[in-house]
């Protein structure tokens, strides 16, 4: 079983948005946080599923990972629209395709952990 | 048909405030700016125009979304206006709207406009290069390493689209609009370039499955390739998302570096474009790494080798 690393606070993200992390410092978010209510929430690599542009990057801006009505994930880079929940994409270039989840938890002290699949 | 090549992206988007801020970073001069949207100019007056996606004023969106909603080329003259509405009336709705401008869709449901250029006489900069074995272009005492200025766009360069049909998306420009190819990747499609300009392309078309029709960038010139690399160092800092570059590409030679943005399409800084007039041969090729750039580089934060002395 893999060890959890620690991302950060989950106070760092108010309710309704989102954060990147770099784990392991890299260059670009590895990963992405969307703080669904005051204790949940849902975790994706930073990596849309466009055909031709796998792995490409999906924020606009550090940490900007939402629509405007904050009731989609949306690609920075062709706009595809993705559930929050489900993390499939309901509009845009890669329609019917899903995010890859990640699991991150929040310990008794607020923290948001990390658990890297293998 | 004298096209000069586009005066105006018009997009409809979820988030204006978010996408006015990001083409205010970007560089663009804001114009009429509010809470509805507003214009961002480059230097010579060509523009993105942002507006929320349900605002009436804007033309259909595609099916598949794209924030895109409208392309507004500029033409030299009114006789090149009355031409293009007599060639796509034909066969086609040709709107007119009070200001003159022709209002149209091409063969691939993308909203056109035509008008009247928008484009001004403007004082750009010319970046300097001192090179061995020719007369220095920057003489004694000319800093080249000049930070202090903001940087301003100075053109709109060139959109590029995605369609599901890129024969016939690019026929419609060729043989109703008088483009011209200049170069085409092969599994990919055409850079075109309308007669108005020698500018490698202003339109570039890249086929894909139906549901993915939309844009996938464009970008304005910038005065040179230090500026390039100096506009988008300040926009990463501010946050912005690098997608790609910079680099350089090889048709067209321009400098690029594209990044993510709200409008659902890559931003481009590019500059140093070739020209081409007709006498040019179009090259083809296959489209990979190799044939698209001939380096490409991720910024790195500003360093110093330590110790002292060293």
């Amino acid at each position: 079983m893999s060890e959890g690393v620690i991302l950060g606070e989950l106070a760092e993200i108010p309710p309704g948005e989102s954060k990147g992390y770099r784990p392991e410092n890299e260059a670009q978010d590895h990963l992405f946080v969307v703080r669904l209510t005051a204790s949940k929430v849902v975790a994706y690599r930073n990596s849309c599923p466009h055909m031709g542009y796998e792995s490409a990057p999906m924020a606009w801006r550090r940490d900007r990972y939402l629509d405007g009505s904050k009731q989609y994930i949306k690609c920075g880079s062709h706009g595809a629209l993705f559930t929050l929940n489900s993390g499939e994409c309901i509009q845009g270039p890669c329609e019917g395709q899903f995010l890859t989840p990640e699991k991150v938890t929040v310990d008794s002290n607020g923290e948001l952990i990390w658990w890297p699949q293998s | 048909m004298n096209i000069i090549g586009p005066d105006e992206l018009v997009f409809g988007v979820d988030d204006v405030q978010a996408c006015c801020q990001y083409m205010t970073d970007y560089g663009l001069i804001p114009v009429n700016v509010d809470a509805s949207g507003g214009r961002f100019e480059g230097l010579d007056g060509t523009a993105v125009v942002i507006k929320h996606r349900d605002d009436a004023s804007l033309p259909a969106a595609l099916p598949t979304g794209s924030m895109l909603r409208e392309t507004v080329y500029g033409v030299a003259d009114q006789a090149t206006l009355d031409a293009i509405e007599a060639e796509l009336s034909k066969d086609r709705e040709v709107g007119k709207a009070t200001s003159g401008k022709l209002t149209t869709v091409d063969d691939s449901g993308f909203a056109l406009g035509f008008q009247v250029t928008c484009r001004k006489p403007f004082e750009g900069k010319n970046e300097q290069v001192n090179s061995p074995g020719y007369e220095a272009s920057r003489g004694p005492n000319q800093i080249g390493a000049d930070t202090s200025y903001d940087i301003v766009p100075a053109s709109l360069s060139h959109v590029v689209y995605f369609v599901p049909d890129g024969k016939k998306a690019e026929s419609f420009y060729i043989d109703r609009l008088g483009f011209k190819v200049v170069d085409r990747f092969t599994q990919l499609g055409p850079f075109l370039r309308p007669s108005g300009t020698l500018d490698h392309h202003t339109l570039f078309i890249i086929e894909t499955p139906p549901h993915m029709q939309g844009c996938e960038h464009f970008t304005f010139h910038l005065a040179g390739p230090n500026e390039l690399l100096l506009a988008g160092k300040r926009f990463q800092d501010k946050g912005y998302e690098s997608f790609w570059g910079p680099g350089r590409h090889i048709f067209g030679s321009n400098y690029f570096w594209y990044f993510n943005s709200p409008m659902g399409v890559h931003v481009e800084y590019d500059a140093d474009m070739d020209l081409h007039d007709d006498s040019w041969v179009p090259r083809e090729a296959v489209a990979e790494a190799d044939a698209s750039q001939i380096f490409n580089f991720t910024l790195a934060a500003n360093w110093m080798p330590g110790g002292d002395p060293h």
